[in-house]
Parts: C-alpha cells; sequence; structure tokens
C-alpha cells in the first residue's frame, strides 16, 4: 500500500515538474529569439543607415549610371529587391537579399568584389515580407529620401517569431 | 515478525507486524514535500513572469523604435505635416497607433491615453504619441522650430501595469 502510495506521488510530482520546466526553456528561447532578432536587426538597420546617410551620394540603376529616385508625385511608392548605390568617392556597391543565402542581407562592392552580410544565419530575414527599398526625391534638387523595409524572423522551438523594421533615411551627400 | 495473540481458548488471531511508517514520519515527510513544492512553485512563478515580461519588454521597445522611425521618416518628408499635426493636437491629447502598419489614416486623437487602442497592438500594447511644437531660440541664433515627441508603450501583465517611453526633439532638416 505504501509503495503504491509513494509511486503515485512521484508518478504526479515528476511530470508537473517537467512539465514546469520545459515550459521555462521554452519561454527562455523565445526569450533569446527576441533578442537575438532584436539585436541583429537593429545591427542591419545601423549599417543601412550608416552606408546611405554617411557613404551614399546617389541611388542608381544596375548600371551604376542612372539615378532612379522619382519625385515625390509618385502616389505610392515603387519597393525594390536590390539597391545601388554611388558613394561620395564614387565607388559602386549594393544591398540586396542575397539569393544563394536568402536569410541573409549583403552588402556588395563592386570594386573589389567583396561580399559582408549583415546578419548572421541565427537569424532569418523573412522571404514573404523580404528585404525592400524604395526612394523619392522632394525635387530635382534635394537628396534622395530611402525607405527600407524587411523582417527579421527565427524559428523558437514550435513556434516563429518575427519583428518588422522599416525606417527612412534622407542621403547626407548629395 | 509474528505475533500471536490468544483471544480465548479456542480461537487465536495471528498478525504480521511489518515495519511501516509511523504518523510522525509521515506528517514529516508531507511538511518538507509541501515547503518543497511551496518554493519550488513561488519560484517557478516569479521565473516565468520574468520571462514574460522580458519578452513583450523586447516588443515594446521594438514598437516605439517602429513608430520613432515611421515619424522621423514622416518629419525628413514634411515638416509642415508634422508640425500641422502637433499644433492641432489639443492639450494633453495623443495619437495611438494601434496596429502594426503605421500611418496617419491608421492614428486616432484621444484625450486621454487610458482610452487609446480599444483593441490593443499584438492584443497586449497601446502605443501612443504625444507631439508638442515649440520655437527654440537660443540668444544670438535666429527662432527655429522644433517638435517634442515622446513615445509611450503601455501593456498589462499579471494585474501590474508596465510601460516603455521614447523622448526625442524633431528639428526640420531645412526650412
Amino acid at each position: 500500500m505504501e509503495l503504491i502510495v509513494a509511486v503515485g506521488v512521484v508518478a504526479l510530482v515528476l511530470p508537473a515538474i517537467f512539465n514546469i520546466f520545459f515550459v521555462i526553456i521554452r519561454q527562455q528561447i523565445v526569450l533569446t529569439a527576441y533578442q537575438d532578432m532584436k539585436r541583429q536587426g537593429d545591427s542591419i538597420a545601423k549599417n543601412i543607415k550608416y552606408i546611405l546617410q554617411n557613404r551614399a551620394s546617389q541611388i542608381t540603376d544596375a548600371t551604376y549610371l542612372l539615378e532612379v529616385c522619382p519625385l515625390i508625385t509618385t502616389p505610392t511608392p515603387t519597393y525594390f529587391p536590390r539597391i545601388y548605390i554611388k558613394d561620395r568617392d564614387d565607388n559602386s556597391l549594393s544591398i540586396y537579399q542575397d539569393s544563394l543565402n536568402s536569410d541573409k542581407i549583403a552588402s556588395l562592392a563592386a570594386l573589389p568584389n567583396k561580399k559582408y552580410f549583415l546578419n548572421t544565419t541565427s537569424v532569418q530575414i523573412s522571404q514573404t515580407s523580404p528585404l525592400a527599398f524604395s526612394c523619392y526625391r522632394v525635387n530635382d534638387f534635394t537628396p534622395a529620401s530611402v525607405s527600407v523595409r524587411y523582417t527579421v524572423g527565427k524559428s523558437a522551438l514550435f513556434k516563429n517569431v518575427s519583428l518588422p523594421y522599416s525606417f527612412s533615411v534622407r542621403l547626407r551627400n548629395y | 515478525m509474528k505475533k500471536t495473540f490468544t483471544l480465548s481458548s479456542s480461537t487465536s488471531l495471528t498478525v504480521n507486524n511489518v515495519e511501516g511508517f509511523s504518523l510522525i514520519e509521515v506528517i514529516i515527510f508531507i511538511a518538507i514535500l509541501s515547503m518543497f513544492l511551496v518554493t519550488a512553485a513561488a519560484i517557478i512563478t516569479v521565473s516565468m513572469h520574468q520571462n514574460s515580461l522580458q519578452i513583450n519588454k523586447v516588443r515594446a521597445v521594438h514598437y516605439n523604435d517602429q513608430l520613432l522611425e515611421w515619424l522621423r521618416s514622416e518629419k525628413d518628408r514634411d515638416w509642415n505635416t508634422v508640425t500641422e499635426k502637433a499644433t492641432s493636437l489639443p492639450g494633453g491629447s495623443v495619437y495611438c497607433f494601434c496596429t502594426e502598419d503605421v500611418s496617419w489614416a491608421t492614428a486616432s486623437i484621444k484625450a486621454d491615453k487610458s482610452d487609446c487602442c480599444p483593441t490593443p497592438l499584438s492584443l497586449l500594447f497601446k502605443r501612443y504619441v504625444a507631439l508638442s511644437s515649440s520655437v527654440f531660440a537660443p540668444s544670438g541664433f535666429s527662432p527655429s522650430s522644433q517638435i517634442e515627441v515622446t513615445i509611450d508603450t503601455d501593456w498589462q501583465e499579471a494585474g501590474n501595469s508596465y510601460s516603455t517611453k521614447l523622448h526625442t526633439i524633431f528639428t526640420p532638416w531645412e526650412e
């Protein structure tokens, strides 16, 4: 009889303890996921802002020759997946979501052909809400404003969590 | 150990006296187990609450950042619109932004911030911004308009109220 009671108590207490333990672990994983996404999402934003604000002088087409930002009269901005930039020293670079490694945002210098990733593989850039840029100018003589949006996501056990980012930067080296 | 009791001259009763738990042992065991379980429950409750609070803090800070970035882009796009929004806002009122899609069209003006977001953002957060326009006139410089921006994201959790706040001042890029 006593053995049955002891086994009964253990059988009730142990699953309860394990259940609570796993709930806490799961919560910790979700928290870590949010912290990682916030850290990396902010880092991506900081890098893109730095490049656009402090380095970029023109937003161009893929040939790095023609300026592409329309005047603000365009009612809704058209978003494009890749931005081509001429910097103040006439160097060319582009920022895009790498098609070979689509969960990373890449910054590619044209010469020398050198690629830097702005995030690690511990977070993913969403495929459903991928990296996108749009730009406009108030008039012909004002610097372009570039809008950037992307969603950073991460899998946290049985839950996918994400943080959407969007911001706008005005070029200072126009 | 076997004990034999003689009940009468013709009847006898044999009892198997196997060693078991005494009442005092059971009480001590239950007391220790209860103390352990109550302590564990308290620690677990605090731990789960703290985890949940930290998750929501990260989200609230992100919502604040998101709104600030949007306001900054609006300010860059059209300083006059933002100034107009600030000056037309009655004293003490706030703009509530209760959706992830941030725009003036989705914002509502409330006289009391507690009335913001009847349907909270992500079913939890109330996000609002107070704007106040003023003129900054340091001696020796021409006066310049500026907008004071205070963004709050509030939420309720386990009966407590929490808030994250962002405070900044916008000045025009060019006038």
